[in-house]
């Protein structure tokens, strides 16, 4: 949950948005990268940054040369965000960059709950001046040629039908990124080339591509995530037809498709995911849209659903409201919805500047970091009891 | 009753059963008149997007060496968001 309450909470907040833009540099890095970074120099830098962090996500506030200077996992009210900021850069102006050692700094939450330093290794990270040579970004995705790439939008909407205006909450309004991959784009070519001009039934692959994105909230409550997110998948059903609809010399060939889905999830407690936490979340849609299919690959692929979506989620061990998000980012705030929805996806094949292999991993980062008594995996504990 | 009446009337009723089942098939299956044209649905899909999202006015780089890059060159600090999962420009946690 941390994210969206971070981008509601903490990142929507005028104040903040204007001073992060004029006082700072601002780079969102994903988990995984920061927590099992690649080889060689650039995964240094990573794992430097992992080597002090008191949890798997979190704020974070670094040097010119890569040495953190401070870390922040939630916040006292919404002055703390700005005063952490402040906080932040005069911190900076005595530790600019890595000539003297830099005791990182980290809170559990800013400022009344300080957790120990950690101490800087001295060890001078060498910062490359570009990728390694033929080696891509490591944060950028890697995908294979032809995988379509596009953007599901959804929106929550009022009694009358209408969008809702608060686009900051991330249960009113979506935007993400998904993928097409080329198998899922094979079988419904070769659907559609068995089928003629009849109507065919879409294959389940290009089905589940789409469907699996069509949902309101963070990734915790996907009705489709099952034990990858500790849940269980309640009802997975859906029923799409296509047909061709330009003549059988065209190309691109155009395919209607149209369609229903009625997918549902719940929490489980299973795993790693016992703490707390009690979500459901179903989501019925029609559907209807277009795809060009060129050879065995879609060559744009635009959809609409609309219908209904009810979606509760809640964690009665982290005492969550409606009001006190910044003090509980990582476990965010409760969530009843029950309304219309409307959903749009748009996807073309992926740029040329997308393609390519991922990058080599090294060993895991280590641990998150303890402090001088050893206290890292209680640190995870008062994260939730703090909350 | 004699048996050519009896296949008659049960070959009569196979039918009736038939022509009731293909009368309550699934919709999906029957042609839908489409409602709207692809113009339609490209115009309806981009304006869900919504324009001012606060969040998203902030110019967040995902690469960590040209975030170092330009904290030498500003002599600012590097505010680093991480999270689970995905990268930014995919906005969902």
């Amino acid at each position: 949950m941390f994210a969206g309450a971070a981008r509601e909470a903490v990142f929507s907040n005028a104040e903040v948005v204007r001073r992060v833009k004029a006082d700072f540099i601002p780079v969102a890095l994903k988990a995984g990268l920061v927590n099992n970074p690649p080889v060689g120099p650039e995964g240094a830098l990573y794992r430097e940054i992992a080597r002090s962090r008191p949890a798997p996500q979190g704020i974070c506030v670094a040097n010119s040369d890569g040495k953190v200077l401070d870390w922040v996992l939630m916040f006292d009210d919404e002055k703390s965000v700005v005063g952490f900021l402040d906080h932040c850069l005069k911190r900076y102006a005595e530790y600019p960059d890595a000539k003297k050692p830099v005791p990182a700094e980290r809170y559990m939450r800013f400022p009344s709950k300080k957790l120990s330093d950690v101490k800087d290794t001295r060890q001078v990270i060498r910062i490359p001046d570009r990728h390694a040579d033929g080696a891509r970004c490591p944060a950028k995705p890697a995908l294979r040629k032809g995988t379509l790439v596009g953007r599901v939008v959804g929106r929550a909407l009022d009694d009358a039908g209408k969008p809702l205006d608060n686009v900051v909450l991330q249960e009113n309004y979506l935007e993400a990124r998904f993928e097409v991959p080329l198998e899922a784009q094979k079988r419904f070519a070769k659907a559609l080339a068995d089928a003629g001009s009849k109507r065919f039934k879409v294959p389940a692959a290009l089905v589940a591509a789409v469907v699996s994105h069509a949902f309101l909230g963070q990734l915790d409550v996907n009705p489709l995530g099952g034990r990858k997110i500790g849940g269980k998948i309640d009802r997975q059903s859906w029923e799409f037809w296509a047909h061709r609809i330009s003549d059988g010399k065209q190309k691109p060939a155009r395919v209607r498709i149209t369609g229903r889905s009625d997918v549902a999830g719940s929490h489980a407690d299973v795993g790693g995911r016992k703490d707390g936490r009690r979500w459901q979340h179903s989501v019925e849609l029609r559907w209807e849209g277009y795809l060009d299919v060129q050879g065995d690959r879609i060559t744009h692929l635009v959809l609409e659903a609309h219908g209904h979506e009810r979606l509760r989620w809640g964690n009665p061990l982290a005492k969550l409201t409606t009001k006190n998000v910044i003090q509980h980012l990582p476990a965010g705030r409760t969530l009843d919805v029950d309304c219309g929805v409307r959903y749009g996806l748009i996807a073309v094949p992926c740029s040329a500047d997308e393609v390519g292999e991922q990058p080599v991993r090294a060993r895991p980062a280590a641990r998150p970091a303890a402090d001088s008594q050893g206290r890292s995996t209680r640190i995870q504990r008062k994260i939730l009891a703090n909350s | 009753m004699k048996l050519n009446d009896i296949l008659r009337l049960s070959c009569l009723g196979l039918l009736v059963v038939s022509w009731i089942a293909a009368a309550s098939a699934d919709d999906s299956a029957k042609p839908r008149k489409p409602t709207k044209t692809r113009q339609q649905l490209l115009a309806r899909v981009e304006s869900l997007q919504a324009k001012d999202v606060a969040w998203r006015s902030i110019p967040w780089k995902t690469c960590l060496l040209e975030g170092i890059r330009e904290s030498r060159r500003q002599h600012k600090p590097i505010v680093l968001w991480i999270f689970i999962d995905r990268p930014v420009d995919d906005e969902r946690c």
